[in-house]
């Protein structure tokens, strides 16, 4: 019917931007980023990171209709500090709290591997994880890449 | 004894016509085997059937018998000793026996039946020939007297067996149908009997030689042709009516269906075309007639394709306008006509100008063509036939130099233009207004000359024509003159309705005011009783100066007229007077009311340029009396009387009531007029009204063009337009707008309802406002005006303490919050957020008031109608709590909308809903905010053992709420805690602060528990 191509949650169209500020107009020192392609994953993680920030008031996410993938957070911020600042902000922590986990995440499976004698699994490239794990951005790839080491493994 | 022949051969005659018709039944077998051995040995013959013997084969066997034992021969065609009318009917016998044979035997081959036909035409005497062709229709026995002093030749017998045939084969199967036959037409329901054979030579005469009609070429093909004819009315004919009762009608013809009169379409337009011009006179009259008919809906019982589909058709549309270019003024009269009925339906125009009575119908009347691109029009690439499906009326503008031609006839030519043809051509010009304006008004010539007729047909022209004619009783109502001030009025109307422009225009270049003061100035209870059409221009004056009040123009001259009015307004305070009213007075005063209403809103709005304390309004507040006294007698009388013109009056009237209330002039009355109008059983008044709004929407009525025409009937079918304009809504904004009008606003339940269904709450269509922010975007403004109608009309609902009961309150409570899902652009409007804080202090007021001990009132609430779309008051809560999160900007209004059910009394499950939520911290109300008291939320203390530990953590173990951000939260969550709190859990609580150890929170609660 209705549905939208699978790859449409994805796939960014071309000329497309990431992100899109829009400031708004009633309220003061207040934008409205909309996401394209990205769902719930990423509002809520925003959202939550935004609030973490003293200087942000509000901070809230909404998807229009769950097959439009676009994600609108709104950010609200203290006087003298720019929304878009707070979301830079924001993502630049998400990066470094991803990585952490990513990092620790890795530490924990190598020492758990040598601890029970196995061989340690080459290194994922260095692309920044959703919390489960996934690739950001390769998300049709991962499947792919698996069954390709089987074969040759088998092989 | 010998029966007299005469006699005996009517007797056969009437036995014919006695079983089936006209078409004499076949012999039956019986008698064709009486007689069959003697005439035509050769002949095979069927066997005789043993069936009962007809009254005519028991005469012919009698006959038989009494001749029996003389001359054999005395029974052949050519004895001559029987007695002449016997010999006749024994030849029609054996005719007749003859065709029963060809007929019955399957084997017999063309060829055969000629040879037959030879040999009866040989033995057949001349007279029983005759009978045998008379024998059909009167006209059947003209034709065949014609044709009997020539000689009878084989081929034209053909033709006559071959009718004979062709009409025994019809009427077998039509035997059992003589009953239905013989009802009127009315019973057919589609498809008239195909009468539309056309012979171009036949018509060929009426052309002039240089034409190529002349030469024999078909002129007119119309697609799907109309199978019918029509009388010079453009009524349809009767396919039964034979010649002879329509012969002095002149609708009788030479062609092949001589019997059938009338003409077809096809025909009419070829003479429309004729060089002769009672010919061109009758056709075009009867031309618009048909359309005429065609608007009005006469032929969808009869014919499967209306007439108006044509009009697409470039050979018609080119019979219409070079129609317009004969010189003589027959042919100009019947042309104006039927461009009038092509263009005008007045059966619209009529509506149109009812529902002008109406409030909030005006500007949605007619669809604005903005989306037909005129370059294409002027494109010579583009052909006429494309533009026809485009827009018809653009066609005559933009390439049939129609307005060139009337210009011509109207300034050039005057003499030529009758009272008729003006008439005519003021009613196109009314619709080229509609259509395009600007192009109108570039033809200022025309325009002069239209003024004029304006100037010229002053009362004492109006009263002469009416006067003149009032020997008669009927053509009274026929005021020619003021038919044509009333039409020239309407089409400045029209063009001053238009645009701001336009209208500045048309008060520049033409003086028209000093006029409709004239009319309105004229005592019309005086002297023009008779003549309602004279009436009509003092109706028109008023929505001239009325449209022209709604721009900011024609202010200064109700000073003038300010006088007249007042006495005719006291003149119908009087109750007596009331009770002789009479339609027009009704009229009149809806229409005065609407324009005192104008000026209130003219002061109301301070045009540039116009002083707004002007004493006008002085004048105006003079009236209000008046106007307060009759609305209150009408609406007594308005349930026993349910005339157009007293809910037209009380609907005026209390729009003019509203106006003043608002402006703040009649505020010691308004108890008065709630009392009066609460009453009314609105829903009652409304219905008949919507009775009468619904005449644009109901099918038999309403205007029939193709769609591609622009009209009232395009604009209800099409939906992009209805939901950008809300024309459709037009029946609904219709009679809501006047009960809405009639308690304060422009907008009531219903209205509410729809509007709310139309933006927001109906789920379907809510998708489409949030989901694309493009459409709201688009929409905003008419969004933000609806709602905000909405909010007025709720307030004073509030206000007036019309709500009484909680469940009232709270689907009041669930209307208003929907205007936050439809997103921060709307209720973060400075006007909209003003609105939902004067309504929130009195729904606050209201709800404190009614429920009391009233345990749970939120989630035991059952939605009513109109809020269909809301399963359960908890659903509903839940859903405007993820709206919070989401787009709320910490907005004090939302929150304090959002804190309002969570009154003491109420349900565990709603207040977590509240509570619970990650979004708590946007609640940044202060202690003393005036939105929401801290009494409301405390007037009980919290009993319940879960919730209470909920607020403890909120306040202890997250730094959710705290005293500066959440005032108002953090002394709520406090008051229930510190006296609802059992002392073991408030121990436990202590042991909790001291392991936490945060030095915010536990200063707060150092301040909470004092001692510690």
């Amino acid at each position: 019917m209705n549905v939208p191509p699978s790859f449409d949650t994805f796939l960014l169209p071309e000329g497309q931007p990431k992100i899109e500020a829009i400031p708004e107009t009633n309220v003061a020192n207040a934008c409205k980023f909309i996401f394209h392609r990205e769902d719930h994953t990423i509002g809520c993680l925003v959202r939550a990171q935004l609030l973490k920030n003293p200087k942000v008031l509000f901070a809230g996410y909404k998807t229009n209709n769950p097959f439009e993938s676009q994600v609108i957070v709104r950010v609200q911020t203290v006087g003298g500090y720019a929304p878009i600042d707070a979301m830079k902000e924001a993502i630049n922590d998400l990066l470094c709290e991803l990585a952490w986990v990513h990092e620790q995440f890795q530490q924990e499976t190598s020492e758990f591997l040598i601890k029970n004698g196995g061989c340690v699994p080459p290194p994922i490239p260095s692309t920044i994880g959703t919390p489960d794990g996934t690739p950001l951005g390769s998300v049709d790839r991962a499947p792919s890449d698996s069954v390709d080491r089987a074969s040759s493994g088998s092989i | 004894m010998e029966p007299d022949p005469d006699v005996k051969l009517e007797k056969i005659r009437s036995k014919f016509i006695s079983t089936s018709g006209p078409v004499p039944p076949k012999p039956t077998p019986n008698a064709r085997q009486n007689v069959s051995g003697d005439s035509t040995e050769s002949t095979p013959r069927p066997k005789p059937k043993t069936k009962s013997k007809s009254i005519f084969a028991q005469r012919m066997a009698q006959k038989a018998e009494n001749k029996k034992g003389g001359s054999s021969t005395r029974l052949s065609s050519s004895n001559v000793d029987i007695t002449a009318h016997d010999k006749m009917a024994m030849e029609i016998q054996t005719l007749m026996q003859n065709i029963g044979v060809i007929s019955a035997n399957e084997t017999v081959t063309s060829g055969d039946i000629i040879k037959m036909r030879e040999n009866m035409m040989k033995s057949m005497n001349r007279s029983s020939l005759e009978f045998l062709k008379g024998r059909g229709s009167k006209k059947d026995i003209q034709r065949v007297k014609t044709d009997s002093n020539e000689k009878c030749e084989p081929g034209s017998m053909a033709k006559i067996s071959k009718t004979e045939s062709e009409t025994q084969a019809r009427s077998e199967p039509d035997i059992g149908k003589n009953v239905v036959e013989n009802l009127p037409l009315s019973l057919q329901v589609k498809g008239v009997p195909h009468m539309n054979s056309l012979e171009i030579p036949k018509l060929e005469w009426t052309m002039n030689p240089d034409d190529d009609f002349g030469k024999g070429e078909t002129p007119t093909t119309v697609p799907g042709d109309i199978q019918a004819r029509f009388d010079l009315n453009g009524s349809l004919m009767d396919p039964k009516v034979s010649s002879d009762s329509t012969w002095l009608q002149g609708l009788h013809h030479h062609g092949d269906e001589m019997d059938k009169p009338g003409y077809t379409f096809e025909e009419l337009l070829i003479y429309a075309r004729s060089t002769t011009v009672s010919q061109r006179g009758f056709a075009l009259h009867a031309l618009a007639g048909i359309f005429k008919n065609s608007h009005e809906g006469v032929y969808d019982a009869a014919l499967s394709i209306n007439p108006l589909n044509l009009l697409t058709n470039v050979d018609v549309i080119s019979v219409i306008r070079k129609s317009l270019d004969f010189d003589d003024m027959v042919t100009l009269d019947a042309s104006f006509a039927c461009l009038a009925d092509v263009m005008f339906p007045t059966t619209e125009e009529e509506c149109y100008d009812i529902v002008y009575l109406f409030p909030n119908a005006k500007p949605f009347l007619w669809h604005k063509v903005t989306n037909v691109n005129r370059d294409v029009v002027k494109d010579p690439a583009t052909r006429d036939h494309q533009i026809l499906t485009m827009d018809l009326l653009l066609f005559f503008i933009e390439r049939s130099h129609l307005l060139d031609r009337i210009e011509y006839l109207l300034v050039d030519r005057p003499e030529r233009v009758s009272q008729a043809v003006e008439i005519n051509i003021l009613r196109v010009l009314i619709r080229i207004a509609r259509h395009s304006p600007d192009i109108l008004l570039q033809s200022s010539r025309t325009l002069d000359r239209v003024c004029k007729i304006v100037m010229t047909g002053n009362w004492s022209a109006i009263s002469a024509a009416s006067g003149a004619r009032s020997s008669g009783t009927d053509v009274v109502k026929n005021n020619p003159v003021a038919i044509s001030v009333w039409l020239a009025l309407k089409t400045f109307r029209v063009l001053v309705e238009s645009s701001l422009e336009n209208c500045s225009l048309v008060h520049s270049r033409y003086d028209i005011m000093p006029f409709i003061l004239t009319y309105l100035a004229t005592d019309y209870r005086y002297g023009l009783q008779s003549s309602s059409h004279a009436k009509l221009v003092i109706l028109e004056s008023f929505r001239f100066w009325c449209s022209s009040l709604d721009l900011g123009f024609g202010i200064s001259e109700f000073n003038t007229i300010f006088p007249v009015l007042a006495i005719n307004l006291r003149h119908f305070c009087d109750a007596d007077a009331l009770k002789n009213i009479v339609g027009f007075d009704g009229y009149y005063l809806a229409h005065l009311f609407h324009f005192l209403r104008c000026i209130l809103h003219c002061g109301e709005r301070g045009f540039e340029g116009i002083p707004t304390p002007t004493s006008a309004w002085s004048m105006v507040k003079d009236m209000e009396f008046f106007v307060l006294t009759i609305t209150m007698n009408v609406l007594q009388i308005l349930t026993a009387n349910r005339e157009d013109w007293a809910l037209a009056v009380a609907g005026k009237g209390l729009e003019f009531l509203t106006t003043a209330l608002k402006l703040g002039q009649l505020e010691h009355r308004k108890s008065a007029i709630m009392e009066h109008v609460r009453h009314l059983d609105l829903s009652d008044v409304t219905h008949s009204l919507q009775q009468h709004s619904i005449i644009l929407n109901m099918s038999k009525i309403r205007s029939r063009y193709p769609s591609n025409y622009v009209s009232s009937s395009a604009i209800l079918t099409s939906t992009e337009f209805t939901f950008h304009y809300g024309c459709s809504k037009c029946a609904i904004k219709y009679p809501s707008a006047f009960s809405l009008h009639s308690l304060q606003s422009r907008y009531d339940f219903i209205p509410w309802t729809v509007k709310a269904n139309r933006t927001k709450v109906d789920p379907s269509s809510s998708r489409r406002y949030s989901k694309n922010p493009a459409d709201l975007k688009k929409f905003l403004p008419l969004v933000i005006q609806e709602t905000r109608s909405c909010l007025y009309f709720m307030q004073f609902l509030l206000l007036e303490s019309i709500f009484t009961s909680s469940g009232d309150l709270i689907s009041c409570y669930i209307h208003i919050t929907q205007i936050f899902s439809m997103g921060e652009d709307v209720f973060l409007e400075p006007s909209i957020e003003l609105l939902l804080g004067n309504i929130l202090k009195l729904l606050v007021s209201l709800l404190e008031a009614t429920f009391g001990k009233e345990p749970k009132p939120f989630t035991s609430f059952k939605p009513g109608p109109g809020l269909e779309h809301v399963a359960t008051f908890k659903d509903y809560y839940g859903e405007l709590v993820k709206e919070f999160e989401s787009v709320s900007y910490c907005s004090n209004i939302f929150s304090a909308y959002l804190l309002l059910p969570l009154i003491p009394t109420e349900s565990r499950e709603t207040k977590l809903l509240f509570w619970s939520m990650q979004g708590l911290q946007f609640v940044r109300l202060e202690l003393n905010n005036r939105l929401i008291p801290p009494d409301y939320l405390t007037t009980e203390v919290e009993t319940d053992r879960a919730l209470l530990q909920l607020y403890t953590i909120l306040l202890v173990k997250t730094s959710t709420i705290n005293r500066n951000n959440n005032e108002l939260l953090f002394h709520v969550l406090d008051y229930h805690v510190t006296r609802g709190l059992p002392v073991e859990d408030m121990q436990k609580v202590m042991k909790l602060i001291v392991t936490i150890c945060y030095g915010n929170i536990l200063q707060d609660w150092n301040n909470l528990i004092p001692g510690f």
